[in-house]
């Protein structure tokens, strides 16, 4: 039996269905055998180092590239199919906005791909705040209000599965934050794969986690499953103290290790009782940088 | 987010042609302007020409649709530019995810090619028209079997052809064309047709001279459904994605 035929034929409550999926560019694969399955709606942080394969992960299950090998079903459809492709969004890293066009006039041509009204087109102005730069050519915008404009396009029309390759990068903090929180809004009910660099932003948009490394999908779970063998932290005191001084120290940090998360109450209890006036704890290491290595 | 219309009804070819369209001729504005002007610049030509002889709707009628698709080629050069400027801005990867197919994509752009060929068509083949009648009282058979059978299949088959052999070559490139390649070389292939059939005519026999701009243009077309149909396989979605 192949990994494809392993796939369900009939109409299927698994939003996403990969079995044995290898794909790449020109015949050359760039991921190697992935599967997994997924039916719960939240947001799946799509992570991995340069050059994983994250791109080409999206770009496969959107129908963009057909796989080598494998296959890839969409409740219970082939990914292949029309019905399928209508129920997912796909947002590149690229902006894909035509060139010569202005804001609006881009997202009614996208509307008019997708086959809604300008209402749509002015519900999703409003919702990026875009209004004020409807008129104005999409060349003429800075890289953030251009990311703002490529983003509406997936409020155009309602889907069940999101795919955003970066959706926040190029974004000052404060518009990240907004489109972060637009994305969690949306991810009540829909299953949302948002691919990120940003480790601290994976643990704060995401529940659940797949990491590509070389191709290869080296994690699929819950990110609070995540245990590390080493977990640090950052103490930094009021003033010096012997109780410190056996730990090395990064900056105004001393850096302690200790076994997990669930251990730093005990260490600041312990410092505390013996004297130390603790002004800061702080965690020097992100528990997700362990798939990376 | 409510709207329940499908996407299939908006990602049809009809409406990609009609966005197409409006696009090339926007982008394309200056090849079109400038086939257009050349056209009746030469029709204005040969009328001044030739009015001294009395002849000149001979001359027109005759010589006229044997140049009228070389100005059809260099003014629909405005789908080409709007093809090759979408592939590098990632356009066609959002459309191929909402499951426009390759096929969809290169047939709207040779459709929109052919509507801007129509336009230079209409213009400058009524001008001629109304010259020819003008001067002869009637527009004769020979104008309209030139016109017809020799000018217009000719026309429309060789910017086809150019438009998908310049649209293969941005895809297929190594390393990736930008815009200058495909849009700067496509005229010289738009009119290696129309040579081909200068020089055939003249060395064929009288009696099947009429059949070679016909016979040329079907052959092209033959070459542009083949060209379509190769490029709805799904391997070549990755030809059409940026290089961004």
């Amino acid at each position: 039996m192949t990994a494809a035929s392993m796939l369900s034929a009939s109409p299927s409550h698994t939003a996403i269905e990969l079995a044995g999926v290898s794909s790449g560019y020109f015949r050359k694969a760039v991921l190697q055998d992935i599967s997994f399955q997924i039916s719960e709606p939240t947001v799946y942080v799509v992570l991995g180092p340069n050059g994983a394969g994250k791109t080409t992960l999206f770009r496969t299950i959107a129908g963009i590239l057909s796989p080598l090998q494998g296959g890839i079903r969409i409740f219970g459809e082939s990914n292949e199919t029309r019905t399928a492709r209508e129920k997912l969004h796909y947002l590149s890293h690229v902006d894909g906005i035509p060139e010569g066009m202005r804001v609006r006039e881009a997202l009614r041509f996208y509307a008019t791909i997708e086959g809604v009204g300008e209402e749509a087109v002015g519900r999703a102005l409003q919702l990026l705040d875009l209004e004020a730069l409807q008129d104005r050519y999409f060349g003429q915008l800075s890289q953030g209000q251009k990311k703002r404009v490529s983003v509406a396009r997936v409020f155009l029309r309602e889907k069940q599965i999101y795919l955003l390759d970066e959706p926040t990068s190029n974004l000052d903090p404060k518009v990240a934050g907004e489109i972060r929180d637009l994305i969690l809004r949306l991810s009540h009910d829909k299953v949302v794969l948002y691919s990120s660099h940003n480790l601290y932003e994976a643990r704060e948009i995401g529940s659940r986690v797949i990491a590509i490394v070389g191709g290869h999908l080296s994690r699929f779970g819950r990110i609070d499953d995540i245990r590390t063998d080493r977990y640090v932290v950052g103490i930094r005191s009021m003033s010096p103290h012997p109780a410190l001084s056996a730990y090395p120290k990064e900056g105004d940090y001393y850096i302690v290790e200790v076994p997990g998360p669930e251990s730093v109450p005990g260490l600041v209890a312990d410092l505390s009782a013996k004297g130390v006036q603790i002004r800061e704890v702080r965690e020097m290491e992100n528990p997700l940088e362990s798939l990376f290595r | 987010m409510s709207d329940t219309a499908s996407p299939s009804e908006g990602a049809g070819l009809g409406a990609l042609v009609r966005i197409n369209v409006r696009r090339a001729v926007t982008v394309g504005r200056i090849y079109l302007g400038m086939a257009t002007a050349l056209s009746l610049l030469v029709t204005g030509l040969v009328v001044v020409e030739t009015s001294r002889t009395g002849a000149a709707g001979t001359v027109i009628g005759s010589v006229l649709p044997s140049e009228l698709p070389i100005f059809g080629v260099v003014g629909s050069l405005g789908a080409l530019m709007v093809f090759v400027s979408d592939k590098s801005k990632g356009v066609y990867e959002y459309l191929i995810s909402y499951g426009v197919d390759t096929s969809v994509i290169s047939a709207s752009i040779v459709l929109a090619s052919l509507v801007l060929v129509s336009i230079v068509l209409g213009v400058a083949g009524g001008a001629s028209a109304i010259l020819v009648y003008v001067r002869t009282g009637a527009v004769p058979a020979y104008y309209l079997r030139e016109f017809f059978v020799n000018a217009v299949p000719l026309a429309f088959s060789a910017t086809a052809f150019m438009t998908l052999a310049c649209m293969v070559w941005a895809a297929i490139a190594s390393p990736r064309a930008g815009m200058n390649g495909p849009v700067g070389f496509a005229p010289t292939i738009g009119i290696g047709p129309l040579l081909v059939v200068l020089v055939t005519s003249g060395l064929a026999p009288p009696d099947l001279r009429m059949w070679i701009a016909p016979g040329v243009a079907l052959a092209l077309v033959g070459i542009v459904l083949l060209l379509i149909a190769l490029l709805s396989r799904g391997s070549v979605r990755e030809r059409f994605l940026s290089t961004l």
